[in-house]
Order: C-alpha cells, then sequence, then structure tokens
C-alpha cells in the first residue's frame, strides 16, 4: 500500500503498521439498500424533491433541507435544531451523511431505518408539525407528485409509507466524496501532513478516539455517555439500562471541522474544546460514564495534531441539486 | 427492566452471583457465544430449556448484552474486555439479544424444551 521501506517509520509505527491501521479505514464500494426499498432514478429523485420541499411542514416554512443544510454538510451550524414556531429544540441537527449504513438513527437511536426516520421529524410537534395524515392529503392534492410517484413506485398512490421509502432512498445517496485522509489510506502518503500523521496514530493510540469513532465513517453507530455537561438522558430515555443514561450515538466524524458546534447540545463550540473534554475524562463523572472515556493527559502538540488529522476528513459534497418543487 | 423478572448472573470474577438454576438444570449444557470485532460470534444459536450461555467479550471495547424478551428479560450490566457474563435459559421461546452500546450486534436465541 505505501512505497516506505520498511523500516521507515511515520509517526512513530513502521510502515506494516500503518498498512494495518490503513486499511480498517477502506471505504466500501458499494452503498446498501434494503430489499424492500430498491433503488431507482425516479424514486431517488422524488425523495430528493421531497427532502427540500418545505410543504412537509405544517407551516410550509420548513423543509429536511432546512436544517439538513448541504451547505452545513448537512446539518446547520447551530448548537441546537429550530423547529416549528422558531423554537428550539433540545438537541443539536445531526449530519445527514453517510446514513446508509446505520443501525440506528437519531441521538438516541429511536428509528431502526432510515424509512422510519425520515418520517418521524415530518410529524413531531416541535419540528415540522404535520401529521402524516395531512401530509398525504396536501402532496396527493399536487399534481406533480402524483406523476412523480406513479414514476417511483407504479401507480399515483401517495401513502406514507412511500414518502418514507423516497426519502431514505435519496439520503443513501448522501455520502462523503473522497476526503485527503482516504487518498492517505489509499496509499499516498503525501496526501496528508505530517502532523495530521502524527494526529492519525494518536488517534488509534493514545487517544483511544478509535474505540468508538471506528472504520471509514469513523462511528461505531454505539451509545456512550462521554460526560457531556448536560440532564438529558439519552439512549436511557428509550433503554433504561445503566449504561444508556446521558447515551448517546456516536457521530460520524467526517467534515467534522465544517460541523461546529458539537456534541448532541452543541455545548462544546470548537474541536479544541472537544479534544479537551477528553483530556479530561469528560466534563462530569458519573456511573454511566462510558469505560473508554479517560484522562488522556495529552500534550499540546498531541491535542494539535489530532485535529490536524480530523481536518483531513473533509471533502466538498456531495454535490446535490436543488430540485424545482412540484406543483 | 425490574430486576425482580432479570435472570442474569454475573461471573464469579465480576463479583457476582452464582446461577441457581431450574430443577435438572445441573444436567444442561453450557453455550459460549464471543463479542469480538463488535459483533456476537452467532447471528442465531438453538438451546434448550436450562442451558446456559457465556457471554465473553473477546473485543477491546466494553460491552453491554441484554435482552427485553418478555419470555427472559436479562442484563448482563457493563461488560469489559476479558469478562464473561452467564445466563441460564429457564423459559421456551425465542429470545432476541443485542448489546446496549454496540445496536449493530444482534443474537436470536431460540429456547427450546
Amino acid at each position: 500500500m505505501t512505497s516506505a521501506s520498511p523500516s521507515t517509520k511515520t509517526a512513530g509505527l513502521t510502515a506494516s503498521e500503518l498498512n494495518a491501521l490503513r486499511a480498517k479505514y477502506t471505504r466500501p464500494t458499494s452503498v446498501p439498500h434494503p430489499v424492500d426499498n430498491v433503488p431507482s432514478a425516479s424514486k431517488t429523485l422524488l425523495g430528493r424533491t421531497l427532502f427540500f420541499d418545505p410543504r412537509l411542514s405544517g407551516s410550509k416554512f420548513i423543509a429536511c433541507s432546512s436544517c439538513h443544510n448541504p451547505g452545513f454538510s448537512f446539518g446547520d451550524g447551530l448548537p441546537r435544531g429550530i423547529g416549528h414556531g422558531m423554537k428550539q429544540l433540545g438537541r443539536r441537527t445531526p449530519t445527514a451523511l453517510n446514513l446508509a449504513w446505520a443501525p440506528a438513527l437519531f441521538w438516541d437511536g429511536r428509528a431502526e431505518t432510515l424509512e422510519q426516520q425520515a418520517l418521524g421529524p415530518i410529524q413531531a410537534p416541535g419540528e415540522m408539525n404535520l401529521p402524516h395524515d395531512q401530509l398525504i392529503k396536501r402532496l396527493s392534492g399536487i399534481a406533480g407528485y402524483r406523476a412523480m410517484f406513479k414514476a417511483a413506485f407504479g401507480d399515483p398512490a401517495i401513502t406514507t409509507d412511500r414518502v418514507g421509502k423516497a426519502i431514505a432512498d435519496f439520503e443513501r445517496t448522501l455520502v462523503s466524496p473522497e476526503a485527503p485522509f482516504d487518498r492517505f489510506v489509499a496509499g499516498d502518503d503525501s496526501a496528508i501532513s505530517a502532523s495530521a500523521k502524527s494526529g492519525f496514530a494518536l488517534f488509534n493510540g493514545k487517544c483511544n478516539c478509535v474505540k468508538c469513532h471506528t472504520g471509514w465513517r469513523f462511528t461505531d453507530d454505539g451509545f456512550h455517555d462521554i460526560g457531556v455537561l448536560s440532564e438529558d438522558l439519552g439512549r436511557g430515555t428509550l433503554l433504561p439500562l445503566e449504561s444508556m443514561q446521558h447515551a448517546f450515538k456516536t457521530p460520524t466524524l467526517r467534515n467534522v471541522v465544517e460541523r461546529a458546534p458539537y456534541m448532541h447540545d452543541g455545548t462544546e463550540a470548537t474541536l479544541e474544546q472537544v479534544v479537551d473534554l477528553y483530556d479530561h475524562g469528560g466534563r462530569v463523572r458519573r456511573p454511566s460514564l462510558s469505560d473508554e472515556v479517560k484522562p488522556l493527559r495529552l500534550s499540546a502538540a498531541e491535542k494539535h495534531d489530532v485535529i490536524e488529522f480530523m481536518k483531513t476528513l473533509s471533502s466538498p459534497g456531495p454535490a446535490v441539486e436543488v430540485p424545482a418543487l412540484p406543483y | 427492566m425490574k430486576n425482580s423478572k432479570v435472570s442474569w448472573y454475573w461471573s464469579l470474577l465480576a463479583g457476582g452471583v452464582l446461577a441457581l438454576a431450574s430443577a435438572g438444570a445441573w444436567a444442561a449444557a453450557s453455550h459460549t457465544v464471543s463479542q469480538k470485532d463488535k459483533s456476537f460470534s452467532a447471528a442465531e444459536m438453538v438451546v434448550k430449556v436450562g442451558d446456559s450461555v457465556e457471554f465473553k467479550n473477546d473485543d477491546d471495547v466494553s460491552h453491554n448484552v441484554f435482552s427485553v424478551s418478555k419470555e427472559q428479560p436479562f442484563n448482563t450490566k457493563v461488560q469489559k474486555p476479558g469478562t464473561s457474563a452467564a445466563v441460564t435459559f429457564a423459559t421456551e421461546g425465542t429470545i432476541e439479544v443485542r448489546c446496549a452500546i454496540h445496536p449493530g450486534m444482534k443474537l436470536l436465541i431460540k429456547v427450546v424444551k
């Protein structure tokens, strides 16, 4: 994979050690789809159209894309999302990138499929506030949508199930394009800086990040209490086990530098603050604190290197064309 | 999940209690399921009523095996790397087992007479 000689060390790792680590971050060659939601161009177009259509909200003002803004790496750049009536929500908007592989959705994992997830915010009173029966009635009154549903599903019937499937199908196209780190993984030693390489070694070693931020998406899709100073019980509201109290889903680190502020509630404003939280072993100690979170005692240089590494996970896009909405 | 209904047993190493199995369980079999690379070593398995399953954490991260099945809810609590937890299955049925921390870890245990 790399042309370095066996005796050459990169960030303290031998060439074989580095190659072994790189192999753990190889990108998949295809996107998974459920058997009951086979993708098609017409379905993806329908899903993209629904994603950008504010008429999927009670106020006709909020679209999925209002919070999952392509310009903000499919987040919104806010500490916590803004929902119906311009009221602030309880949690930060997670990115919609790379969700095709996720076994659980939302910060607390309350949806097990993208199809389920896509429908949740539409009818949530605090978010888009449009009950599903009204959603279907509204969409069914738009001739252009009837034609699009026919193209996507074979007949013009507009159902909640089909809305969820179309949006989910579109969301599965939201895959992070190749970043400098991916070129490094593929064998291009010049793709990232020496500092970033040191950060990569720290990420996989002393910093312990890899225990949860695993694989090419940099998430284990797991639920951990990392010691954020918050009363929100997260996964614990759904699964009353001690380990799930204050536990939230591990977010991807793809495009992480563009997605500040951080944590489920936006309480860490910068990546420097995030690294500081981990360096201290969390802001708060409690019985549910993850075993993987412990004081790191990083030097300033080490903190810098880890952040330099995270910067290599960014790539522009994916480019998404804003559709003309049907009428 | 109420502890009074929970039928799970810590290993001696974890300071838990030994399973007091139902009558005749002394003849029951013991099965092992490994947790490695954030996966169970099996996706499905069949055991008999009274058999026990030892969940071994062969990973380098902690796990938390549990089930909310009506037949036999249980919770091993957090298992550090290198530890085990045994569960005796006393009731016939199909038990969905998961890791609370890693939702991709799923195991179906069919308990038969």
